[in-house]
């Protein structure tokens, strides 16, 4: 269960790596990517991103049963 | 039908259309106080995004990404990561927070610290800050409204007119429905919005330049250094960007209505699959800066960069297409305003008179007092708008600067037994103090950092060393506590 744990904190840390530590190192205007400056690129590709690594945390979740699906009803106490 | 005749009609009509649709949807619910405010805990996940979509989609949004695209530059791209980055801590954050307002009953942000911390003081301090910074949010709906009157009108009528009458409108249907008035309009808001975005934003760049991608390679040769950090500016440079989407991205939920429409959701899981799909919603302000920089190209020289996308949008489309967007801005303004007035008005009327000034006092006088405080509100951010105004962005950069102080309060609450009542009343207070003083002496950035970030990090440190050298709150509260964000009791 912790080792789950800490591979889905691995993936919730990207964004703040791509979107916030990287920023030094992104902040030029070349290349020119798809029409846009490079820095627009990188965080419009990166914030795309970011939904795939939550569905990964979420799925890692599920998997470990740290989600409880809607479906099923909460039966009694000390569950 | 002169042209401002025919703009205006749109917008105005549509007021109107979405103050009755807010009246018809309140009919058909018997409205009491726990009703108004967080409709009886009855919302699935669909009406939660459209709920929390609508508040994101602000006038800054619309009016305000456009003007400092237009005039800052690269700066402007903080917004795009800020949205992404404040969605990536609410899948982790705000699960306990929904859980803590289930299995304990809270209603407002105020009650979450009161039930934690053992502490009416730090339930009356978050309500009267909470309530403050909501007014230079307040005011920026308020003049982009303006703003938006002023120029479908095409001169022809005076901002503080125009934002009177749609503030009596807001007032009307926040009166009478409440939350879910506000969802209702918010889904005809975001889908006005869209079209709207979409059809400009590829419009207009299209138009003059031939393309996104002609309009960028043309600003690049014209401007090298206008799409790179620091931009149009000296003083937003990597350091700030970075600073200041750490404090947007993690103030983004301590907003006292953000903070309880957390509450609101039909399960904890719903807010999961909102921080999973919302960094998509962020990805259109993309368009609304690609009209901002086909503005630079264009329209060059314009002194308040707010109005640079409806000056560029009525240069460009017939009447009836500036009304159109024109209509969707007021919404857009009016729909988070009347979530702020609910939100602020039952903070002062339960939080502050019925529990701490007047326990006795009837359900049906402090519903009464919520609602005079609603008018009360709306005519002083109106006085603010009209006598002291400020540039949108700047107003909700203040705004953030305080409510994000609660962040350290909310976090600890949820991760460290040992936080204590004197340590977060502490932290907030210095927080607080430390952003006022900055704003007060226009000294944000501060050394080329965001000034709320600063004041955030001197918070932090004051509410761990005050919590060490102080009492927690008793054993009992703070165990009922955590066995209610215990993830079985979800």
């Amino acid at each position: 269960m912790a080792k789950k744990s800490n591979i889905r904190l691995i993936f919730a840390s990207i964004p703040f790596i791509t979107l916030i530590l990287a920023i030094p190192f992104v902040n030029k205007l070349e290349p020119m990517i798809w029409g846009m400056p490079f820095l627009l690129w990188w965080l419009v590709v990166n914030v795309t991103l970011t939904p795939v690594w939550l569905s990964i945390v979420y799925l890692i979740e599920k998997q470990a049963k740290m989600v409880v699906p809607k479906t099923v009803e909460k039966g009694g106490a000390g569950e | 039908m002169s042209d401002s005749f025919v703009a205006l009609s749109w917008i105005f009509g549509m007021v109107i259309i979405c103050a009755l649709i807010g009246l018809a949807a309140s009919w058909k619910v018997k409205m009491n106080l726990e009703q108004w405010t967080v409709g009886g805990r009855g919302f699935g996940t669909l009406f939660v995004w459209l709920l929390m979509a609508g508040e994101i989609y602000t006038t800054f949004a619309f009016l305000g990404a456009a003007g400092w695209a237009y005039s800052r530059g690269a700066p402007t791209f903080y917004i795009l990561a800020y949205g992404t980055i404040a969605y990536t801590i609410s899948y982790f954050l705000l699960p306990p927070i929904w859980r803590a307002g289930k299995n304990l009953k809270l209603v407002s942000q105020p009650d979450f610290f009161v039930k934690r911390y053992d502490s009416r003081a730090m339930g009356l301090l978050t309500a009267v800050i909470g309530v403050a910074f909501m007014i230079p949010y307040l005011q920026l709906q308020l003049t982009g409204l303006g703003i938006i009157v002023e120029t479908a009108s095409f001169g022809g009528i005076d901002r503080a007119p125009a934002m009177i009458i749609a503030f009596v409108c807001v007032a009307i249907f926040v009166f009478t429905s409440g939350i879910r008035g506000s969802a209702w309009t918010s889904t005809i808001k975001d889908v006005m919005m869209v079209i709207a975005v979409v059809v400009v934003g590829f419009g207009l760049p299209s138009i003059y330049h031939g393309g996104v991608g002609n309009m960028f390679a043309k600003l690049a040769a014209q401007k090298p250094n206008f799409l790179i950090l620091p931009g149009g500016t000296t003083n937003m440079d990597v350091q700030w960007f970075m600073s200041t989407v750490i404090l947007t991205g993690v103030g983004f939920f301590m907003w006292p209505h953000s903070f309880a429409s957390v509450y609101t959701a039909k399960h904890g899981d719903t807010l999961k699959h909102n921080a999973m799909l919302m960094p998509f919603y962020q990805l259109s302000m993309l368009l609304l800066m690609f009209v901002g920089f086909t503005a630079v190209l264009t329209i060059p020289g314009i002194k308040n960069g707010d109005m640079a996308f409806l000056t560029l949008v009525r240069q460009t489309y017939p009447a009836w297409f500036l009304g159109f967007i024109g209509a969707a801005g007021a919404i857009t303004a009016m729909v988070p305003s009347s979530v702020i007035l609910i939100g602020a008005s039952t903070l002062l009327a339960k939080n502050v008179y019925q529990n701490m000034i007047n326990p006795q006092a009837s359900e049906r006088t402090v519903s009464l007092l919520a609602r005079s405080i609603v008018i009360f509100m709306t005519l002083a951010a109106l006085y603010f708008a009209i006598a002291a105004p400020s540039t949108l962005v700047k107003l909700l950069l203040i705004g953030y600067n305080g409510v994000t102080q609660f962040f350290p309060a909310v976090l600890l609450a949820l991760l460290w037994r040992g936080a204590t009542k004197a340590g977060v009343i502490s932290g907030i207070v210095v927080g607080v103090g430390i952003v006022a003083f900055l704003t007060f002496n226009q000294m944000d950035p501060f050394m080329g950092f965001n000034g709320g970030f600063v004041a955030l990090t001197v918070n932090f440190i004051v509410t761990l060393l005050v919590s060490l050298f102080t009492a927690p709150p008793p054993k009992e509260t703070v165990e009922t506590f955590f066995d209610a964000i215990a993830e079985e009791n979800g």
